[in-house]
């Protein structure tokens, strides 16, 4: 699957990173809310996976935003 | 006494302290969190303090739980009361501190660590490094250890001084997101004890008692150093075998 793995610290971030990749994922990282959004503009995502208290838009306003557009359903977890 | 010169005090004895607000959230907190004590108030909105008391008692984990009831009033046959409703002891409204560690310092299991935690031991309720690990390598990403706890080691001083600088300068925002950003690293590597005084530190910002997340936050800089240096050696002990078969 490809996920979009969004989450401020480099240490969780690298551990679900890991994790993920080793169940045969496909990853792709971005450390606050805005990257997430700039990656999301130009790829498709099966899964966003967000942390939601970041600096420089956290994972509500990303949520917003994604929801907002309405291109797909994409199923969005958060912690 | 209100609840927060209580919980002020027994943070500053070196104490955790979870704050609930009413029966039903006391049953809540102790159905997800282990504890070695509960203060509990009896006059409570929602579910008073007999009601609760009663409903940790049926759960598993509550059945042996010391329960001490706070009472408003020293009345002959409030204490027979309390016990009556599976409480194990009681302390009458007002109380000094020193009453109330005697309450609760008593209960400690006589194995369990002393509340000074520079002096206590790295068992893995404190730092569970090893859990952390073996979680990976049941992922099959057991390769992924070393460059995780290497970032651990690389930003955890600039997020404490950070912390550091937040909390002093009453800045509730900024301490909160700090303590934000250090508790995830931090519950990451299974730093627990590292975690839950992060997490003390953030709700107490968020909730603007910056009084209680400065005092906090000082605790956090030293149960951190322990934890980076246990880190880091652990880091050498691993490194060090592999530089020697070389």
């Amino acid at each position: 699957m490809k996920i979009l793995l969004v989450e401020d610290d480099a240490v969780a971030r690298e551990t679900f990173q890991a994790i993920l990749v080793a169940q045969g994922h496909e990853v792709v990282t971005a450390e606050n809310g805005r990257a997430a959004w700039d990656r999301w503009l130009l790829t498709r995502f099966r899964v966003i996976v967000a942390d939601w208290l970041m600096p420089d838009m956290d994972g509500l306003e990303l949520c917003r935003r994604i929801r907002a557009r309405r291109r797909n359903r994409i199923p969005t977890s958060s912690w | 006494m209100n609840q927060q010169v209580a919980t002020a005090m027994l943070l500053s004895r070196g104490h955790l302290v979870d704050v609930v607000s009413n029966g039903r959230e006391a049953v809540a907190a102790v159905q997800r969190t282990t504890y070695d004590v509960v203060l509990m108030d009896i006059q409570m909105p929602e579910m008073d303090g007999f009601e609760a008391t009663h409903a940790i008692r049926a759960m598993a984990q509550g059945r042996n739980l010391p329960i001490i009831a706070l009472t408003a009033h020293a009345l002959s046959g409030e204490r027979e009361r309390c016990l009556g409703h599976g409480m194990t002891d009681y302390l009458a409204k007002p109380f000094e501190g020193h009453e109330l560690f005697a309450m609760i310092e008593g209960r400690r299991d006589p194995s369990a660590a002393p509340p000074v935690f520079a002096e206590m031991p790295m068992t893995p309720d404190r730092v569970d490094l090893e859990g952390f690990k073996s979680a990976l390598r049941e992922a099959g990403a057991g390769s992924a250890i070393g460059s995780i706890l290497d970032a651990f080691i690389s930003q955890v001083p600039g997020r404490l001084t950070t912390l550091e600088a937040a909390a002093d300068s009453g800045n509730a925002d900024a301490t909160t997101r700090a303590a934000h950003a250090l508790r995830g690293a931090a519950a990451t590597i299974g730093a627990h004890q590292l975690a839950g005084l992060l997490q003390h530190v953030e709700v107490s910002a968020q909730e603007g008692d910056i009084g209680q997340a400065r005092g906090g936050s000082e605790r956090v800089l030293v149960e951190a150093a322990t934890v980076l240096d246990f880190v880091r050696r652990d880091r050498d002990a691993d490194v060090a075998p592999r530089a020697g078969s070389v």
